[in-house]
């Protein structure tokens, strides 16, 4: 009878070895919001996806309303549940886990420094920190307003220390999703980086449009 | 060894002579001249190596415009002054036949400037040292002035070839890295075509690099006989630690060159991704100026947050995870004090007062209990159940709502509790019965 029930839901990958080993770590780190891909210790877990993910998204989608999705090619490729896109309305506000809005702006900064200006050997938090306050000067103004929250004009020494301030925050609110390797002065994107342009997809896509509602 | 050269001579004084400096590092002009005459000497284009001042004209000719800026006319008189000049270091002129040939200052210069820039790659010719240095070195092993030799004459002669096949791939990243930077800032290439030139180039590294490391292997033997040298002689000592932190290094540069290319590859097929689109570059840019423009700051309490643009949704990576609070009271710490335990005295009255009520109670419940089994019996001999039905009959049966209303829950919990019931509520389909005030949802319970 047990086993009828179980088949209904499509549950029997629950009942093997390996999701004995895993499920249990996964499921705790997949709905913390991190992000899987075939890296460090998180691999097991990524291989576990790879073959379960069918199963696991009509798990989470049908229990927990939430779907896994994948994204990427190849070995690039990354698991998620995604929270962002589903009707969030009915989350009451103090269940909310948003990320600070200036990460999301220094990330996409981040994103484009690395992915569209092609640094690619850009490891160092430090020249991180030194490239977007000296070769990136059209984003200084906004970056004041923004992460400084000062209207005054000029950059003073501290000013770029809390910028730097919040360049290290974000590595480390993206480490914390699995979409960087980031300890001391090293840092380095893992494929799940890209999760944030699809994020915003939508809006990119259409920019033009919306901005030419702001004139 | 160049520590030991005659120490008498002075360089820096030397070169500072007049008419030195100047001579030995030609101009730009004269410089090119120089060299595109040495790529057409390797190329066999002058019978033994020799040409006719024609030949050395035609190319001040060839280099003058990119080099010399207002000079309208050929200024044969002043590249005669030029030629003159190279005559001292670069260039011979041999009278009989009237023709020239290069010094041998001038094949050194060009050679070692070729070589830098392009970079020879032999990784058989690394092989060859290594294996003769490491021949060598058994050689010598047992006689200190052998290996003082060795260590003087066979390695100082390839140190810098060796050091320079490693630094060379080192270089040739940068190239390709560099070059990949400035043009993707370039949007008029084609990004696919760049990408591919790149990663090949890179392919070609690791390759290279994959050939330099075997080439590079005896180092590790030489390494290891070097280490089972006993000797109290303080140079051998000096030069076997010189040695094997230079062989560490070369090793250790060979590895970096791996891992340099492990951390750049991966990122090469994630800008195939983004790149093929040249559209989403500009429109991202677009977007950041766009939520560094629109973004506002206020104020929330003491604090002060950024909002996005409306179109811009926060992004919400996941939901709160309830937090769990573990208290523990360590007992040691804080131990439970004694307290005077206390007496009450016995009320007959109330007791009495209370277990009637309770007896009361237990009957009630005693006659729920009896409901549901019968319910529950009826159930499952017809398999199926009307639970609306039913309370106005318990109700009608004991005159009390209270007993119906948790003989129904009671008939509901049970069955749902038990796979083989399902329990359907038709809230659009009510009943009631005749001269009843109440009216329930039609509720049935059937085996599945």
């Amino acid at each position: 009878m047990e086993n009828d029930d179980r088949e209904k839901v499509g549950l029997d990958f629950l009942a093997e070895d390996d999701s004995e080993r895993l499920f249990g770590d996964l499921d705790y780190l997949l709905k913390d919001g991190v992000h899987i891909q075939n890296f460090g210790e998180n691999s097991f877990f990524y291989d576990y996806l790879v073959k379960n993910h069918s199963e696991l998204n009509a798990y989470y989608l049908r229990l927990f309303g939430v779907p896994l999705r994948r994204k990427g090619e190849g070995s690039h490729q990354f698991y998620y549940l995604d929270y962002h896109s589903r009707e969030q309305n009915h989350i009451p506000e103090n269940r909310r886990f948003t990320l600070k809005n200036e990460c999301v702006i220094m990330g996409v900064i981040i994103y484009k420094i690395i992915f569209f200006d092609g640094n690619l050997e850009l490891n160092s938090v430090d020249k991180l920190k030194k490239t977007i306050s000296l070769d990136y000067e059209e984003y200084e103004e906004g970056l004041l307003k923004l992460i400084v929250k000062s209207d005054e004009a000029g950059k003073l020494a501290d000013d770029d220390e809390l910028i730097d301030k919040m360049v290290g925050k974000t590595l480390l609110e993206f480490k914390k999703l699995g979409w960087v390797d980031y300890k001391g002065d090293y840092f380095e994107t893992l494929p799940s980086f890209h999760r944030l342009l699809y994020i915003y997809e939508d809006v990119i896509k259409n920019i033009k449009n919306i901005l030419s509602n702001y004139q | 060894m160049e520590d030991n050269e005659n120490t008498d001579f002075d360089f820096v004084k030397a070169i500072n002579r007049p008419d030195t400096y100047g001579l030995l590092f030609p101009g730009k002009l004269e410089g090119t001249v120089i060299i595109a005459l040495y790529e057409r000497l390797k190329t066999g284009k002058y019978q033994n190596g020799f040409f006719n001042e024609e030949e050395i004209h035609a190319m001040f000719s060839t280099f003058k415009n990119t080099s010399i800026k207002g000079e309208k006319y050929y200024p044969k008189e002043r590249n005669k002054q030029r030629i003159r000049k190279l005559l001292k270091y670069f260039l011979n002129y041999d009278e009989e036949k009237r023709l020239y040939s290069f010094q041998d200052y001038g094949l050194s210069f060009c050679k070692i400037a070729k070589k830098t820039l392009k970079g020879t790659f032999d990784p058989t010719e690394i092989e060859i040292i290594c294996n003769n240095l490491k021949r060598d070195l058994e050689e010598a092993f047992g006689s200190d002035e052998q290996l003082l030799n060795w260590f003087r004459v066979n390695l100082d002669v390839y140190k810098t070839r060796l050091a320079q096949q490693t630094e060379f791939l080192h270089r040739q990243i940068d190239f390709a890295v560099e070059k990949l930077r400035k043009d993707v800032l370039n949007k008029q290439i084609d990004p696919l075509d760049l990408l591919r030139t790149v990663r090949d180039d890179l392919t070609d590294i690791q390759k290279k690099n994959g050939e330099l490391r075997i080439a590079f292997e005896d180092t590790n033997k030489i390494s290891n006989t070097l280490i089972k040298i006993e000797t109290d002689n303080g140079q051998i000592i000096d030069f076997i630690e010189d040695t094997s932190h230079f062989f560490s290094s070369v090793q250790s540069k060979l590895r970096s060159t791996d891992r340099r290319l492990d951390r750049i590859q991966p990122k090469i097929k994630q800008l195939f991704a983004t790149l093929r689109r040249p559209e989403l570059s500009a429109n991202t840019d677009a977007f950041i100026h766009f939520l560094l423009k629109h973004s506002k700051v206020k104020r929330k309490g003491n604090d002060k947050v950024v909002e996005l643009p409306r179109e811009v949704k926060p992004f919400l990576p996941h939901l709160k995870r309830p937090k769990l609070l573990v208290f523990k009271r360590n007992t040691s710490l804080f131990p439970t004090a004694s307290k005077k335990r206390k007496r009450y005295p016995v009320n007959e009255e109330l007791q009495r007062k209370n277990k009637t009520i309770l007896q009361e109670t237990i009957k009630g419940l005693r006659r729920i209990d009896g409901w549901v089994i019968q319910l529950l019996a009826q159930l499952d001999k017809d398999g199926h159940l009307d639970v609306s039905q039913s309370f106005f009959n318990v109700l009608e049966a004991d005159k009390d709502f209270e007993t119906a209303a948790h003989v129904m829950y009671g008939v509901i919990e049970k069955a749902y509790q038990k796979k083989k019931y399902r329990v359907t509520v038709l809230s659009a389909d009510t009943v009631t019965v005749e001269n009843s005030k109440n009216r329930l949802w039609k509720t049935m319970i059937e085996k599945k």
